[in-house]
């Protein structure tokens, strides 16, 4: 069935496809300056996709956009960037698969991503189930991500990712948040990268951990 | 007659005659092991000549070595009061609800116990853990006797079930399922008044005393108090028995003069004769080993469960 | 006295425990004694107000409602910042109010010296901050009418009482703590989820909206509620097999602490399951009401078994309660299944009964914690063969301590005998016309009520006559005197209330509404019930008559100057205090009459002291008694659970990758399935 769109429609369709895209690729990358890249994107895409909301009449939604790109794309990656050239992490990171089957995994991730959106499907139209569908998919290729990588950047950017899918989810089914809370979110993912920066630095100079399979057991 | 005259009769009568129950078990036991044995009332002299003798109390005794000769005494003393032993109907009759009485036992042997223990001696120990045991297994039998007893006549005091009718002690003849509850509380009356098969009144061996053992360690009037307090005992029940099964008369509000004097020589002559079957059971049976004295309470209190179980059924009949 | 009057009483009453609960926590010294005397004067003022609203016929008290008459437009109810949750008394809760009220201005009397005396073991101001806490916690379950408010209240009486269970901080404490808290809390789940049950699921349900609901609930939820709430309320009364927390927790709690749970605690369990029972359910299967009188009885039986054969006299006075509990359990079981075949007379008496009960086991069971706590505060031991000839060194309280154990042996004329004979004939007059069943059951509860008052009265004088009577075995028990009054004045009132209690029993019945049982003028102070009737006060007049005239005659005919002291009797040898009976030995005929049952095992361990002579060795004796729910139903259960944990544990790899996969899993999970 052909539906048309509007053109507001289609940006806002774009956008989240190119969001999609750079979550995607960026999970088959295997080096952090490229991940940490494809993450600012990513982030960049976010607040494409808020403006041309805002454009349907929230304008406070504008303020948000401006928000995810001050924090989103340039603060966090900056941060993390920062801390590893100052740990010397190892521009290479390890992952439980490879490249190819890595993308083969997000693959999965995706048509999961898009079965639960189907299942929410009956309850909403168009373009507000291709964002569902986005958000889910953001959600859950930053969670695979978690899963399937080694190292402690990865967690890191997987878990930001994730993060990102919740916001895009927020913004489709409640329209705006609250102002804020949205400030409120935006301070604590920072504080949060920062912590798990700092902690990963710390990792790095005390113990030379660099690989989660190194903190399996507890010790006094 | 005024129940007030009534009771002072009863009280007069019981407490006279009780020394009387000791002499003569020790007659017919003497008599039946062949010796001439001593006249019956030389309980009487024995006690008398006790209250004039010196009082040796114990140093490691407390109050508590004072207040027990009172105490049971006391209890001993109440029983004789309120139960229906020579007369019926007399003032204290509603205090004798047989919970009441089975309590004031209970009373009268923690203190007899309590001063076993007090003078520190390892008899008095060994006596009053017996008795204690001995009475705290007795406690559901005398209950389920008397309910049985009391479902049978319809009233709680015992004053009342025995006053069920005109002449005394027909209780068996109009209720006869109630022969097993007598016996149960026959075996009660054994186990409280220390006799064969569970108690030896007559000996002083650590092997074979309970009541003996606690009373050990009194003299002079204590001890007079105490022996009086089991002869008084050993009389009560004995009484209390023989009104359950024998029809002989006892006096009423109603009764003339002649009555009452005819009651009290019915009452010597129930004494006497429960006292020979004392003897002959004494003479008879062997006293039981303690730790088989288990038996013995099993024994007693499924009669009473069964006579109460009679009584419920005969009630449906 | 108005109901204005009342209200400001309970109030105050209310806010002066909490208040006392705050001063307890000011680092000065003085805030010891300010703290206990400010709880003391509340609780003078609640037991004021719930004596009058139990005594009198058609007082209810609701709190707000006193305070602020209602206004022209009706809105003066309820205080809006409780959820508009109302609390008052009713004539049923302001009986146990009472009970609480008078008990705690003994115990906070008590607690003065005892805390001065203790201050190097306990931190005495956390100790009275968490008491005051606690009693105000009974306050508010008493007061509480709806579910909110109840299990609030509930839940500060268990945290409250958890850390004084800690309060000396011995490994012992902290075990005795942690299972008095997983019992508790799980009852206090089980207790909530039986509410929701019968309130279908809200949580602000007034007690008597919850009356209109139940009659409609289907059958299968209202028998899940009434399980659900019989393990809750039992296993906090110390229902066996739930009892097992009770003779473990209450002796390592302070001792005016102890006393508070067993006398009060505990009560408070039974007033809420006859809340419940009686206020808010149409009616109760027959099941049910069997199964608390079985319960009942196993409990008494078994309590005062284990308390026969116990030698620490704080765990001897728990399964004392144990066995307490257990008598009311029956009793109240008993009432309902009276009421079920028809006996109308017994049900009214057995109900009442169990109240009387409850009311004098706080009395006689505070009284005697009391005086267990000067024992150990002299004899610095809980083992009875360690005490030993304090009658002659305490005369006056140990006069008071007879008095409370035979209180709690059930004998005339003090207070808990008259409700078991109030109990007993009840069931003795049913018996000729109930029904078969009801016939049965009752032959076979006068057996079992005969056998547990026997050895109770056996409990108690082993614990009176070894702790008091002959030589003192050991020298702390030699060096005892006279406690201080701060000491022996709480236990000597106490004493007092359960003579007078017991005397005047006809008339405290009449007045708390047995008007069937005992008339209300003081002319005729008779309880009849069941075709027999009790008059305590003539019962004890006559008792005193005899003792008197005994008296004087001994006077009269033998000389009492006539007197020598001397040694007991020893066959030639010198004896010495160890050849005294011990518990362990007063009690070894029952030990072995119940072999069976109670298993107690006796090893005997020889070391020998030098190689070349096996005969010259050091022995040691060990009793064991093992308890049989211990082995068949706790012990599998903890290892059964502790199995189940080493399975999950199994899922604990370590790898932060596997764990992240599973909860993406169960997110997946939830979003396709549940949504």
């Amino acid at each position: 069935m052909i539906t048309t769109f509007t053109s507001s429609e289609v940006t806002t369709i774009a956008l989240a496809v190119s969001f999609l895209l750079c979550a995607f690729l960026g999970s088959g990358k295997f080096r952090l300056g490229q991940i940490i890249r494809y993450y600012a994107l990513q982030s960049l895409f976010l607040a494409g996709l808020l403006v041309s909301m805002a454009a349907y009449g929230d304008e406070h939604l504008y303020l948000s956009a401006l928000g995810v790109i001050i924090f989103k794309v340039i603060l966090i990656p900056a941060i993390i960037s920062t801390s590893a050239k100052r740990s010397s992490a190892s521009g290479r990171l390890t992952s439980f698969v490879r490249p190819a089957p890595s993308y083969f995994v997000s693959g999965i991730t995706l048509l999961l991503a898009v079965l639960a959106g189907m299942s929410i499907a009956p309850a909403l139209e168009e373009t507000d189930l291709i964002l569902t569908v986005t958000a889910f998919a953001a959600m859950f290729l930053g969670g695979a991500m978690m899963a399937v990588r080694r190292d402690l950047y990865s967690q890191i950017i997987g878990f930001f990712t994730l993060e990102n899918g919740i916001a895009i989810l927020a913004a489709a089914t409640l329209g705006a948040i609250p102002l804020l809370a949205e400030v409120g979110i935006f301070f604590t993912i920072t504080i949060g990268a920062l912590l798990m920066s700092v902690l990963s630095r710390r990792l790095k100079e005390l113990y030379a951990v660099e690989d989660t399979g190194e903190l399996r057991e507890l010790v006094d | 007659m005024n129940s007030i005259v009534l009771t002072v009769i009863q009280i007069l009568v019981v407490l006279l005659i009780a020394p009387l129950s000791i002499g003569l078990t020790r007659f017919f036991k003497a008599r039946f092991q062949g010796r001439h044995g001593a006249v019956p009332w030389l309980p009487y002299l024995t006690y008398a000549t006790m209250m004039k003798k010196e009082n040796v109390i114990s140093t490691s005794g407390s109050w508590m070595l004072r207040t027990t000769p009172y105490a049971v005494l006391g209890s001993a003393v109440f029983l004789a009061i309120v139960l229906p032993l020579v007369a019926t109907g007399g003032a204290l009759a509603p205090s004798s609800n047989f919970i009441v009485v089975a309590a004031v036992l209970a009373l009268g042997s923690a203190f007899l116990v309590m001063g076993g223990l007090d003078t520190g001696s390892a008899f008095g120990g060994m006596g009053s853990s017996r008795e204690m045991t001995i009475v705290s297994l007795l406690e559901p039998t005398v209950i389920l006797t008397f309910a049985a007893f009391a479902l049978a006549t319809g009233s709680s005091a015992i004053d009342g079930m025995i006053a069920g009718s005109s002449v005394a002690g027909e209780l068996l003849i109009t209720a006869p399922y109630l022969l097993l509850s007598l016996l149960a509380l026959v075996l009660v009356a054994l186990a409280e008044n220390a006799r064969y098969p569970v108690d030896n009144a007559a000996t002083h061996l650590e092997l074979t005393m309970v009541h003996e053992a606690m009373v050990l360690d009194y003299s002079g009037p204590y001890l007079a108090m105490m022996e009086y307090a089991a002869a008084l005992k050993l009389t009560v029940f004995a009484l209390l028995v023989a009104n359950f099964a024998m029809p002989l008369p006892l006096i009423m509000t109603s009764s003339s003069p002649l009555d009452v004097l005819l009651a009290v020589g019915s009452t010597i002559l129930k004494l006497v004769i429960m006292m020979f079957a004392v003897a002959l059971l004494e003479s008879t049976i062997a006293k039981m080993r303690f730790y088989r004295v288990q038996e013995f309470l099993t024994g007693a209190f499924f009669m009473a469960l069964t006579g109460l179980a009679l009584a419920l059924l005969s009630q449906l009949l | 006295m108005s109901l204005t009057t009342l209200a400001i009483a309970l109030v105050i009453s209310v806010v002066g425990t909490f208040a006392a609960g705050l001063v307890a926590l000011w680092p000065d010294p003085r805030a010891h004694r300010a703290s206990n005397i400010i709880l003391a004067v509340s609780a003078a003022f609640g037991a004021v107000v719930g004596i009058y609203v139990a005594t009198g016929s058609n007082v209810s008290l609701i709190v707000p409602e006193a305070l602020y008459p209602v206004a022209a437009d009706g809105s003066a109810h309820a205080w809006p910042m409780f959820y508009g949750m109302v609390f008052g008394l009713d004539r049923f809760s302001a009986i146990f109010f009472s009970i609480l009220s008078v008990v705690t201005v003994l115990v906070a009397v008590y607690a003065i010296p005892y805390l001065e005396h203790y201050a190097a073991s306990y931190n005495v101001r956390s100790v009275n901050a968490l008491t005051a806490l606690f009693i105000f916690g009974m306050q508010g379950v008493l007061l509480s009418t709806n579910i909110f408010g109840f299990m609030t209240f509930w839940e500060i009486i268990s945290i409250a009482s958890f850390f004084l269970v800690l309060a000396d901080g011995t490994e012992a404490s902290r075990k005795a703590g942690f299972l008095y808290l997983i019992i508790t809390h799980i009852g206090a789940g089980a207790i909530m989820s039986g509410l929701f049950l019968l309130s279908g699921g809200a949580l602000l349900s007034d007690f008597s909206v919850i009356a209109l609901v139940t009659p409609e609930l289907p059958e299968v939820t209202f028998s899940i509620a009434l399980g659900l709430l019989l393990f809750g309320f039992g296993s906090k009364a110390g229902l066996v097999p739930f009892h097992v927390w009770l003779p473990e927790a209450h002796p390592q709690a302070p001792t005016h602490v102890s006393a508070l749970m067993s006398g009060v605690m505990l009560k408070i369990a039974v007033y809420g399951f006859l809340r419940v029972l009686l206020f808010m359910l149409p009616g109760v299967p027959m099941w049910f009401v069997l199964t608390i009188v079985v319960l009942g009885v196993i409990s008494a039986i078994v309590g005062v078994l284990y308390a026969v054969l116990e030698r620490d006299i704080k765990r001897l006075l728990a399964y004392s309660s144990i066995e307490n509990l257990g008598l009311i359990f029956t009793m109240i079981g008993v009432g309902l299944l009276a009421g079920q075949e028809g006996s109308v007379d017994l049900t009214q008496a057995a109900l009442y009964a169990a109240l009387f009960l409850a009311a004098s086991h706080a009395i006689f069971k505070t009284g005697l914690f009391l005086s267990s706590g000067v024992i150990i505060a002299a004899v610095h031991s809980r083992r009875l063969e360690a005490m030993g000839g304090l009658a002659q060194r305490m005369p006056m309280f140990s006069v008071a301590v007879c008095v409370l154990a035979l209180s709690a042996a059930a004998m005339p004329p003090f207070a808990p005998f008259m409700a078991e004979w109030t109990f007993l004939q009840a069931v003795v007059g049913a018996l000729t016309e109930a029904t078969p069943m009801l016939k049965v059951a009752l032959v076979v509860i006068l057996a079992a009520v005969g056998f547990v008052a026997g050895l109770a009265l056996f409990a108690m004088v082993k614990m009176f006559a070894i702790a008091f009577l002959a030589k003192p075995r050991t020298d702390e028990a030699a060096a005892a005197v006279e406690p201080k009054p701060g000491f022996l004045i709480p236990i000597v009132v106490l004493a007092f209330i359960s003579l007078i209690l017991g005397l005047f029993s006809p008339l405290v019945l009449n007045k708390i509404g047995a008007v069937d049982l005992a008339p209300a003028d003081l002319g005729t102070q008779v309880i009849s019930t069941g075709g027999g009737g009790l008059a305590p006060l003539s019962l004890f007049l006559v008792i005193a008559g005899i003792s008197l005239a005994l008296f004087l005659l001994r006077r009269l005919l033998s000389d009492v100057k006539f007197e020598r002291s001397y040694q007991t009797w020893d066959c030639g040898q010198p004896t010495t205090p160890r050849m005294e009976y011990t518990a362990t030995a007063f009690s070894a005929p029952i030990r072995f009459f119940f072999r069976f049952f109670l298993r107690a095992q006796k090893v005997v361990t020889a070391t020998p002291l030098t190689p070349n002579n096996p005969w010259v060795a050091s022995r040691t004796m060990s009793l064991l008694v093992s308890q049989v729910w211990y082995d068949r139903l706790y012990a599998p259960i903890g290892s059964g659970v502790t199995r189940l944990a080493g399975l999950v544990g199994r899922l604990q790899n370590g790898s932060i990758q596997f764990y992240i996969s599973l909860i993406l899993l169960a997110l997946l999970v939830t979003l396709i399935v549940a949504l």
